[in-house]
């Protein structure tokens, strides 16, 4: 511990030694400007704070002042850019529009450009005022991207880059950004796996898949500093300024070995100058669970299991006396004549309407301030979002709080601070028993595991120990609470402009971050008629979890700009940064509590208390560097390099590089192009090649030999805990990143002024060195580590088409699109060729995630078609599902299980999403606005497990509605097979249990309307906007009869899954 | 211009001297291997390891004639495939691995040699358990006595002949019993672990097995291990250490648990209590949703009270009622199966008729039920997995099978004390001969009553080669007594009205390929020179 503490505080001592360093260096770098050394460049540094002062020194003897105001035509605009024709003397606008520039000469020419607004030249002629009106220009909205450690102009960007405006998360009743982001962006997938408040199981893809060793995440990086990916679900959507998503090698390769999963680059708002402007906004609505499946009346489910009972060859379960009463519905109990303790229960309310609400809310609100003042701007934010589950008893929300502050101060004239600085309490409640899932989880005993004549409560109002025990376990059986604290600052220091064109940062970002757990399980006692006939949680037991996670991050950068001549620009880019990342945790447990309503470790049974602890650290330390070349705007150039070093891997392996290159022409910037051709506004080609590094599947410490201790041994008499150790897996040794190679190429175009604008891409992405595990006979007798043996193959495309106009005066509309696709290929993964009926996830020469089953051919229809078919099961008969004997051996089976002897396996497509796209109409009208935006995914296959598609696996799980439709001779087109108890052998993997996961969703659809200014600044408002927003309101799916019973973003082998919500809310945006 | 360059040179002088930051991070709760092996201690928790793999209460019956689950099993009735990889195969292995690391490192603690030694042999105990797991069901198979590298050649070598195996397992054994302690020097605090007496018991279990399959098989050298068997079990018997328990049904309860329960030789432990747990299994549960249930061949094989078969008891009327199934019978059937009455699932409630869903033979298992267990959903019993009966059984199987008779004095020493405490006539050679019965069955029958439901049927029909008569035969249950049974709808029925699970058409032993497992595909895919065994 001293020695890191030695550590860390020689890498700050150095790092003040810099500064120091640097502003030693100020009155140095003054004479060198005074000497001219430094030459204009032909770049604007946006919002840039030259200062008047400055152009003293490049006055001409000639000079004249100009004054003037620049509007948008109705209000002054401030912070525009203006500056003197072909230098780099400038000035920008105050909070008035107003601005004052010293001039080279009367014939000199204004350069006025701001973000949002055409850029327009301006000729001084002799002028001394020059009042100017901007018009607003769509294109320039995405004027400077954010990249790695950087900006660029868009114009400029030789990577495949998509941005994402705040407007396209903002106003809408999402519940965290990323699912915001579903659908925004080309080649970003975001899923879901559940809609349970705070922990929806979010997976974030870019460029489909990168490894075959699970999801490779994008590295998420908040004001330039790494973010777990949690925090795309606990920041405040409405900080957001802007989102980057670095596609290809050539943008994300500055970040090296984390970024083979893409990089997700999030800016959060800033100040401004100009006086303090306040922003309220809120939504208030309602939330109700879609594609809730729905359970059969009482007597049809006793009718479904007599038949499927009878099927089996098996007894009824019902008599028809108790089918008469379940249909009459007037007798909800009796006493059970044969055992007085319980009763008979005919009950016939549907058991998920006990337990779930039709619609549930949700609220947000949103708090902000910006302000500021030349030397000093603020922003600040509070935010609260709440979201209240579907169940009616116990815990079941999550709750956000956000707050930020985010503050530049210019110190001295080069020396300049921004200070970010956020805090969320993250907090869910939910059962202390797992919600979604096959098994054991609350929404399985209530779709499934219980029988629909047992009523949640006996006659006295207790819990009915027959019935599903969700009510009671919720109301009851205790809480699983999870808070979680962030602390997270960036902290930037910037010496700009001491050498002109020269600008250093020194970075600091640091995540404090606290989650505490805490788990009650309480006992719950069930009842019969006269007392407790069982117990749920039993033991009760407490337990307490806390976390702490703490990352530093330091980075010291150098960016440098310069000319030769005219036309050929250079930006350098040099930069190191450390990084420490360290997660604590400590847990203690204790149970058989005396008390079942007081939880606290002191009253637990001393025997059973338990505490544990784990501590994960690793570091990395990088040296990184970028070179652009601009030719005249019309040829970029761009290289990066990277060298990453990591405690992850063995000392002597521990260091690789990762370069990359790419490269665009603009064509419409050449003139035999653009003077044919005058419609196209922008005509760009960009390729790119370059290597990216994954970790994914690298532990900690896998380099070394560790031990493994357990303690659920007993030994003994009396029997006591007895503690182990042993060796879980060999040590990886010569362990290293995966190293992704990735070719791009690329193509923009604009038309018309850029109302219309189109952008293409296509990919490869190499990865050579999976890790795949080493595999040795099994007599080897203990876990392999993974070596740096296989091959992904992975491609695919992406398009983007925009469009923007407007009819008359005041019609303005929009209209974009986003279509992407990504295919792969396992070339290499370890010989791995065996294949089994279902989900094949690494199969050597195939995608990943492969579907196997079998071929069906509809369903028997008489014994002497079941007696001449190939062997399937002993059960088979009438009404079952036919699979076809393939390769004719009489029987339906794996044959030997590998690709070489599939037996009558077929290939039934993988679970990969294919064909995502997103579709955006906007538009407004004299103050109405209307926007639509949906969301989808073109081609997707998914098979449920068996246990969801079969109606009575086993005695006591029970068939649901849709399982209604099953084959008679009347019905031979039924989804299901007849129904039989235990008749697994109609859902054996096959292409009929191949569900379609297209599907389309209306994500959002917005209709607002701004009150005119005239009337809310009466009341000192200055824009007020009252506002609808739906989210998730209407579904188009491929899954034909099974929707509503599943959901199309239902992941394979799924189960039981808190459904996903539908939203409806109003809401109000005030500025004032 | 000179300025800005000193300028870069500075920052360039800083980045290098940065890159020296100190990015080593070392596990800060984890032990590491180097840093283990230093005390007695550290030996004995790396031992303890391989206590983890002793078996949970198995419901392997099924694979044989005795037992039927829910549905049909694909090793009883022919019809499984070789598998892609295997937990029979693997976990042997890493019992074997485990086993092979203490052995190598444990003369490297500092600790006396009695201690290593002592640890040495535990371990030398369990590699033989795993050898015999992989000797049964494969034959031969590779021989790894030391721990392997990544590139050791042994990793590629052809398997061993199971003569070889069987030899390495003797050592092992030999060396075990030779080195561990008796249970009574153990004592209660190392109640357990493995004694002298369990080495010597596991002996007597794998020489019996592969004495009888050489003679039946007809290959190898009989006479050679059913020596080894008979004279393993004598030592045991010869030991004192061990004895039967009072009572039959109580082995598989709370009241068999721990020391004062002499028939224990080795056992798996689970505990420590509901409010404290440490470890457990839910076989109450499993049993009452029907994952073993007895067949009638079982339950037929049970002989009445006069010690006779059903077949010639003059005790013996067909019964009309599933209660009257246990009248008069070996006291072990009603210990073995429930009957109407027995205590059941809640705490209120007691057995009726059997759920037909579930029991579907008629016969739900009843070793391990407790009904407390059953409304926990988590069950502490322990599985006794070697137990005093079963030497009597071996040493009087074995006997027989070496002289080809058996003394009335070797059966009072052996079967009649299981008969007694199951309250059955005694058997003697007069007996059998008055009765026209057959000594050899009878020695096969009391082995198959008292071990039922406990995973040795299979492994009995493979040596006695008997599986390719018993294994294909339709599967039945109960007699379906329709006054008690009140469902009117179809069951499957045979023509003399007992419960058919699975008929004959559906069952298959292919002699030429059955009797020996089939390897994992994927292992012979690692291997080339592993090969596989016949006709699979």
């Amino acid at each position: 511990m001293q020695r890191k503490i030695r550590q860390i505080s020689s890498c700050l001592v150095l790092y003040g030694l810099l500064f120091n360093t640097v502003q030693g260096q100020d009155l140095v770098f003054n004479k060198a400007k005074n000497s001219k050394i430094a030459q204009p460049t032909g770049t604007i540094q946006l919002n840039s704070k030259t200062s008047n002062g400055n152009n003293n020194q490049l006055a001409a003897p000639v000079a004249i002042t100009i004054t003037g105001r620049i509007t948008d035509g109705n209000e002054g605009l401030p912070g525009v850019t203006v500056l003197e024709k072909g230098t780099s003397n400038g000035t920008v606008t105050d909070t008035n529009g107003n601005f004052s520039l010293n001039v080279n000469g009367a014939a000199s020419v204004l350069v006025v450009s701001f973000i949002g607004y055409a850029t327009q030249e301006v000729a001084v002629n002799n002028r001394t005022t020059v009042n100017i009106q901007l018009a607003p220009d769509a294109k320039s909205l995405e004027e400077v991207v954010v990249v790695g450690y950087g900006t660029q102009k868009k114009e400029n960007l030789t990577g495949a880059v998509s941005t994402v405006s705040a407007e396209a998360i903002q106003n809408r009743p999402i519940s965290n950004v990323a699912t915001g982001l579903q659908g925004v962006a080309p080649g970003l997938n975001v899923t879901r796996t559940t809609g349970a408040p705070g922990d929806e199981g979010i997976n974030i893809q870019i460029r489909g898949v990168t490894s075959a060793n699970g999801n490779v995440n994008p590295l998420i990086v908040v004001d330039g500093v790494a973010s777990p990916g949690v925090t795309l679900q606990t920041m405040n959507p409405n900080d957001i300024a802007t989102i980057s998503v670095l596609k290809d090698a050539a943008a994300a390769s500055i970040y090296g070995a984390q970024a083979a999963g893409g990089v997700i680059l999030i800016t959060t708002k800033q100040g401004q100058n100009g006086k303090v402007v306040f922003d309220y906004s809120t939504q208030v609505g309602f939330d109700r669970a879609i594609n809730l499946p729905q359970r059969m009346e009482t007597w049809q489910e006793a009718e479904y299991v007599n038949y499927a009972y009878a099927q089996a060859g098996q007894g009824r379960y019902y008599t028809d006396e108790e089918i008469g009463y379940f249909k009459d519905k007037t007798t909800p109990y009796i006493i059970n004549p044969a055992d007085t303790n319980n009763y008979l229960y005919y009950n016939s309310e549907s058991v998920i309407d006990q337990v779930v609400r039709k619609t549930t809310s949700m609220q947000t609100h949103n708090l902000s301030a910006r302000g500021g003042t030349e030397k000093f701007n603020f922003m600040a934010s509070l935010g609260i979002y709440d979201k209240q589950g579907m169940f009616k008893v116990g815990p079941d929300k999550n709750n956000r709080y956000n707050g930020r502050l985010n503050v530049g101060a210019q110190l001295t004239k080069h020396l300049s601070l921004d200070s970010r600085i956020a805090y969320t309490l993250y907090e869910t409640e939910t059962s202390s028993n797992s919600v979604s899932g096959n098994g054991g989880a609350l929404l399985h005993f209530l779709y499934r595991n219980s029988r629909n004549r047992y009523p949640t409560f006996t006659p006295e109002g207790r819990y009915n120990y027959q019935a599903a025990q969700t009510y009671a376990e919720l109301e009851s059986g205790g809480y699983n609470n999870y808070n979680r604290n962030f602390f997270d600052g960036v902290f930037t220091l910037r010496l700009a402009d001491v050498v002109k064109g020269l600008q250093l940062r020194a970075v600091y970002g640091s995540q404090y971050r606290l989650g505490d757990r805490e788990i009650f399980d309480r006992t719950v006692e069930l009842y019969n008629r006269t007392g407790v006939a069982s117990r749920l949680n039993n033991p009760n037991f407490y337990q307490v979890r806390n976390e702490l996670d703490r990352t530093s991050n330091l980075q010291l950068l150098a960016d440098y700009d310069f000319s030769i001549g005219t036309k050929n620009s250079f930006h350098l880019l040099g930069g190191y940064q450390y990084e420490d990342i360290r997660g604590e945790w400590v847990e203690t447990r204790t149970s058989s509590l005396v008390s079942n309503d007081l939880p606290s470790l002191i009253l637990g049974d001393d025997q059973t208390k338990t505490n544990n602890q784990g501590v994960g650290t690793y570091a990395f330390q990088s040296v990184f560097g970028r070179f652009n070349y601009n030719y005249d705007g019309k040829y970029l150039l761009e290289a990066t390099f990277r060298v990453d070093e990591s405690s992850r891997l063995a000392p002597g392996l521990r260091v690789k590089v990762f370069p990359s290159a790419s490269a665009g022409w603009n064509l419409h910037r050449e003139s035999w192009f653009n003077q044919p051709m005058p419609f196209f506004s922008e005509f760009k080609l960009r390729g790119s090649w370059g290597t990216l590094g994954n970790a994914q599947g690298i532990g900690n410490y896998d380099y070394l030999n560790l031990l493994t201790r357990g303690n659920n041994l007993v030994l003994g008499s009396p029997e006591t805990r007895a503690t182990y150790f042993y060796q879980n897996t060999v040590p990886a040794t010569e362990l290293s990143w995966e190293t992704i190679e990735t070719f791009n190429g690329g193509l923009d175009l604009g038309f018309f002024n850029n109302k219309l604008q189109a952008s293409a891409d296509y990919y490869i992405k190499y990865n050579r060195n999976m890790l795949t595990p080493l595999q040795l006979p099994a007599t080897f007798g203990v876990g392999t580590p993974r070596i740096n043996n296989g091959e992904l193959k992975s491609w695919g495309w992406e398009t983007e088409l925009r469009y923007r106009n407007k009819l008359g005066n005041s019609f303005n509309y929009s209209v974009a699109l986003n279509v992407s696709d990504n295919q792969n290929e396992l070339t290499k993964y370890a010989g791995n060729r065996v294949i089994g009926a279902g989900l094949v996830s690494l199969l050597e020469g195939f995608p990943l995630n492969t579907m196997w089953g079998y071929q069906t051919a509809g369903y028997f229809t008489s014994a002497d078609e079941v007696q001449g078919w190939a062997f399937q099961d002993s059960r088979a008969g009438v009404g079952d599902v036919k699979y076809v004997d393939l390769n004719g051996d009489n029987r339906i089976n794996v044959g030997k299980g590998t690709i070489d002897d599939h037996g009558d396996l077929v290939f039934l497509g993988t679970t990969q999403a294919r064909y995502l796209f997103g579709i955006n109409l906007a538009m407004d009208w004299k103050g109405f606005d209307l926007s639509i935006f949906a969301q989808g995914v073109g081609k997707r296959n998914f098979m449920p497990s068996a246990d969801v598609l079969e109606p009575l696996p086993y005695t006591w799980q029970m068939p649901m509605t849709i399982h209604s439709d099953y084959w008679t001779p009347e019905n031979p087109d039924a989804l299901f097979p007849r129904p039989y108890l235990g008749g697994r052998h109609n859902y054996l993997a096959a292409d009929k249990w191949i569900l379609n996961g297209k599907y389309m969703r209306l994500k959002n659809i917005q209709v607002g309307y701004t009150v005119p200014a005239v009337l809310t600044q009466k009341v000192r408002i200055s824009r007020a906007r009252v506002f609808f927003t739906g989210q998730d309101l209407l579904t188009i799916s491929g899954l034909g009869k099974f929707q509503g019973y599943l959901d199309p973003e239902n992941q394979n082998n799924t189960g039981s899954a808190y459904p996903f919500f539908s939203t409806a809310a109003l809401g109000l945006n005030l500025t004032f | 211009m000179k300025i800005t360059k000193y300028y870069f040179l500075y920052i360039f002088c800083l980045l290098v001297s940065l890159t020296a930051c100190e990015i080593d991070r070392i596990p800060e709760t984890q032990l590491s291997d180097p840093s283990f092996w230093r005390s007695e201690s550290d030996l004995r928790s790396a031992t303890n390891y391989l206590y983890t793999f002793l078996p949970d209460p198995t419901t392997e019956d099924v694979w044989s004639d005795d037992a039927f689950g829910t549905a049909a099993n694909n090793i009883s009735d022919g019809s499984r495939q070789a598998p892609a990889t295997s937990s029979d195969y693997n976990d042997p292995y890493r019992i074997i691995r485990a086993a092979n690391n203490i052995i190598q490192k444990a003369t490297t603690v500092p600790a006396t040699e009695a201690i290593q030694n002592r640890y040495i042999a535990e371990a030398r105990f369990f590699r033989a358990w795993a050898y015999v797991q992989l000797f049964q069901r494969y034959g031969n198979v590779p021989l790894v006595l030391e721990t392997l590298q990544e590139n050791s050649p042994e990793l590629t070598a052809a398997p061993a002949p199971r003569a070889e195996v069987l030899e390495a397992i003797y050592q092992d054994l030999d060396y075990a019993s030779a080195t561990i302690p008796t249970p009574t020097v153990l004592g209660t605090t190392n109640y357990g672990r493995i004694s002298n007496t369990a080495a010597l018991a596991l002996k007597a279990r794998i020489a019996l097995f592969e004495g009888t399959r050489s003679k039946f098989h007809n290959y190898g050298e009989p006479t050679k291990h059913l020596t080894i068997a008979r004279d393993a079990a004598k030592a045991v018997m010869n030991s004192k250490e061990h004895d039967l328990f009072n009572s039959y049904f109580n082995l598989f309860q709370y009241a068999g648990e721990g020391r004062q329960n002499r028939e224990n030789i080795l056992v798996k432990q689970f505990g420590i209590n509901n409010a404290n747990i440490v470890d457990n299994h839910n076989f109450s549960r499993s049993i009452e949703t029907g994952a073993l249930n007895g067949t009638k061949s079982l339950v037929d094989s049970y002989l009445m009270k006069d010690g006779l078969p059903i077949t010639k008891s003059p005790l013996y009327k067909a019964p009309t009622s599933s209660v009257e199934v246990y009248a008069n019978r070996d006291e072990r059937l009603a210990a073995t199966f429930f009957k109407r009455g027995d205590p059941y699932i809640s705490a209120t409630s007691t057995y009726t008729i059997p759920q037909l869903q579930f029991h579907r033979t008629g016969f739900g298992t009843r070793k391990y039920f407790d009904r407390t267990d059953w409304s926990n959903q988590r069950s502490f019993i322990d599985r006794p997995i070697i137990r005093y009966a079963e030497i009597l059984l071996i040493y009087a199987e074995a006997t027989f099978e070496l002289q080809g008779n058996i003394s009335d004095a070797d059966l009072d020493l052996t079967i009649n004390l299981l008969r007694q405490r199951a309250n059955v006539a005694k058997l003697t050679n007069s007996f059998v001969t008055a009765n026209g019965l057959d000594m050899r069955e009878e020695i096969r029958r009391e082995r198959r009553v008292e071990l039922a439901m406990e995973g040795f049927r299979y492994w009995d029909l493979i040596r006695w080669k008997t599986a390719e008569t018993e294994l294909v035969k339709p599967v039945l249950g109960m007699y379906y007594f329709r006054n008690e049974f009140t469902s009117t709808a179809a069951v499957q029925l045979n023509p003399e009205g007992y419960l058919l699970l699975q008929g004959a058409q559906f069952r298959r032993f292919d002699p030429s390929r059955d009797y020996l497992w089939p390897l994992p595909i994927n292992e012979q895919a690692l291997n080339p020179n592993l090969g596989q065994n016949p006709n699979w």
